[in-house]
């Protein structure tokens, strides 16, 4: 019989379990207590040790304008967040945090922190790797029983794949569409034309500002609202260009009785939207992002899928060539690590996933997500499709072993040179060991 | 000797006065139940841990339900110091809670734990519908010991 220890269940209970149940209302976990219930300070975390292989192919040349770039390696089959080899373990994440009710007679306030320790975009910036890093820092006044003022950092409310909480994904990669578009990367001109460095942090999905958010429940039904005003510069925490994004959010979910909260048993609509401008090169760029998606999971079965539209501020990928005196082993990054973002095109994509839950132990997912990004233009146009398989293997409610295998196909269909360099896209395998406590 | 014996008997014919002006103490529902049960429990709650509350209604639910219902075993929560969270309004646990206040699982809450609670609020919190606010829990407690209640403190 499998031992849970109670604080790590209540923990999992409360946050999510390893199972892929991904069927929640995210605002009211994330953002509030179980009122009298909660502890002053509770410790919990997680663990993500990895292994990933990317196919490293070699860029052939069909057309003459790609004809030097021939043989060379692309940084997209090299292993994030260094991004010169395409094999090998990482420490993908560590996070440690603690929450709870400062003053536990008074169920009006609740804290909620987290902190990185694992290397990922979050840790690696512009100026090399940070031990450590906040990723959320939040206090919830709770006006009414259900309905709340959040502010200082934490998720931004939007589509379920950027909400949940990552642990408790099958997937251990993002889809095209949330990395590309959602994952946001705060760039800076490079040196060499059209190309961009990073600044800072990627942005978590995160941002600092305040959310009024809430439920309202009308028999079997749970409407959630959500509304944020924000500095729009991820999880940095200061604001550097005056700009504020406002990110709307909505949810009505039917309660098909059985399970609770992570777990629960639930179909659930929602659409979402964030406006804002983002300073790039001296001007402000308007930038919209929107979606719409459905959740559904009954204990063992899971759909999810969601459509997801941008607009300005398009994240135009790494710079992908690795120079030339790199290796099968050892891409060697170019100056600039970035393409210029494509300050007013457009994207859009979607993902669905299907999930099945074997028993207890086992369970399996596929996904297939696509991402067409500048749509605008067609040379810059790049379309993303890629089919995800997921197997789980729980050695408990705490611990689990996953496994991905990614069939990655990219094209730039009007852009013959760049259609030679993203059809080097290699997939990817990745394992992934996960303990939370 | 037939003064003893006449003290004896009058003392015997006090008892159920004695329990009538019990009954009538209206400072705190300390009355002792009237029940028929064979088995008897208090279940003591006074820890700060939340788990604790969960595992405190597990208990009363998995023993009520391994007897049947209450007139086989009397059940009462008393909640006291950082327990009497449980029984606070507004407590996640509610439902469950009236669930087996429903069938029959008395629960008690420590007023002089308000009364302190009181003084670090600024004003007092309100309890559960249907919780009875006694004098002193552990006085509850020890009470109940006397009159055969046996307390498991999970």
């Amino acid at each position: 019989m499998l031992k849970i220890r109670p604080i790590a269940l209540a923990t999992l209970m409360t946050l999510g379990t390893t199972t892929g149940a991904q069927a929640a209302n995210w605002l009211v976990l994330q953002g509030t207590e179980a009122p009298g219930t909660a502890k002053r300070a509770h410790v919990w975390g997680f663990i993500q040790f990895e292994y990933s292989q990317i196919d490293n192919k070699k860029i052939k040349s069909t057309v003459p304008a790609s004809a030097a770039l021939d043989g060379r390696y692309i940084v997209p089959n090299q292993v994030a967040p260094d991004l010169t080899t395409h094999s090998g373990f990482n420490i993908k994440r560590a996070r440690i945090g603690v929450r709870g009710n400062p003053f536990p007679l008074d169920n009006k306030l609740n804290y909620f922190l987290l902190a990185e320790f694992g290397n990922n975009g979050i840790t690696n910036t512009d100026k090399g790797r940070d031990f450590v890093k906040v990723t959320d820092a939040s206090i919830t006044y709770n006006i009414t029983p259900n309905h709340h003022l959040r502010a200082g950092l934490f998720r931004l409310p939007m589509g379920d794949e950027s909400i949940q909480a990552i642990f408790i994904s099958p997937y251990i990669n993002y889809t095209a569409v949330t990395n590309q578009l959602l994952l946001e990367r705060f760039l800076t001109p490079g040196t060499a034309p059209g190309k961009a460095n990073r600044v800072g942090s990627v942005g978590a999905f995160r941002d600092t500002g305040v959310e009024l958010f809430g439920t309202f429940t009308r028999g079997k039904w749970e409407h959630s609202y959500a509304l944020m005003y924000s500095n729009g510069n991820g999880i940095d925490m200061n604001d550097t260009d005056g700009n504020r994004d406002t990110t709307l959010y909505w949810a009505s979910t039917w309660l098909l009785g059985g399970g609770k909260k992570a777990f629960r048993h639930e179909v659930k609509a929602y659409l979402w939207r964030q406006d804002g401008k983002r300073l790039y090169n001296g001007s402000n760029y308007n930038r919209t992002r929107q979606g719409v998606g459905i959740t559904w999971f009954d204990g063992r079965y899971r759909i999810m899928g969601e459509y997801i539209e941008a607009d300005g501020m398009i994240f135009n990928g790494l710079n992908p060539v690795c120079g030339a005196s790199s290796t099968a082993d050892h891409c060697v990054r170019p100056a600039d690590s970035f393409n210029a973002p494509l300050t007013k095109d457009r994207a859009n994509g979607w993902y669905v996933d299907l999930g099945y839950i074997i028993n207890p132990r086992w369970d399996v997912s596929v996904r297939y997500d696509s991402l067409d990004r500048g749509t605008k233009t067609p040379t810059a146009l790049r379309e993303f499709r890629n089919w995800t398989l997921a197997a789980q293997y729980h050695f408990n409610k705490k611990t689990r072993l996953a496994l991905n295998y990614e069939i990655r196909n990219a094209r730039a269909p009007h852009a013959p040179k760049a259609d030679d360099i993203v059809g080097a896209f290699g997939n990817r395998l990745t394992v992934q060991l996960q303990a939370v406590f | 000797m037939y003064q003893q014996l006449m003290l004896r008997v009058l003392l015997t014919l006090m008892l159920p006065v004695s329990a009538v002006f019990a009954a009538q103490d209206m400072t705190g529902n300390m009355e002792i139940p009237d029940t028929f049960a064979n088995h008897k429990v208090v279940l003591q709650i006074s820890d700060p841990n939340p788990f604790k509350q969960t595992l405190v209604l597990n208990v009363a639910g998995n023993v009520l339900k391994h007897y049947g219902d209450t007139t086989k075993v009397d059940i009462e929560v008393v909640a006291f110091g950082p327990g009497a969270r449980l029984l606070l309004k507004g407590n996640a646990n509610t439902p469950r809670i009236k669930r087996l206040m429903a069938a029959g699982i008395r629960f008690s809450v420590c007023n002089n734990t308000l009364t302190n609670m009181s003084k670090k609020l600024g004003y007092r919190p309100q309890v559960i519908e249907g919780a009875r606010i006694v004098p002193a829990g552990a006085v509850r407690i020890l009470q109940l010991n006397e009159h055969g209640w046996i307390t498991i403190k999970p």
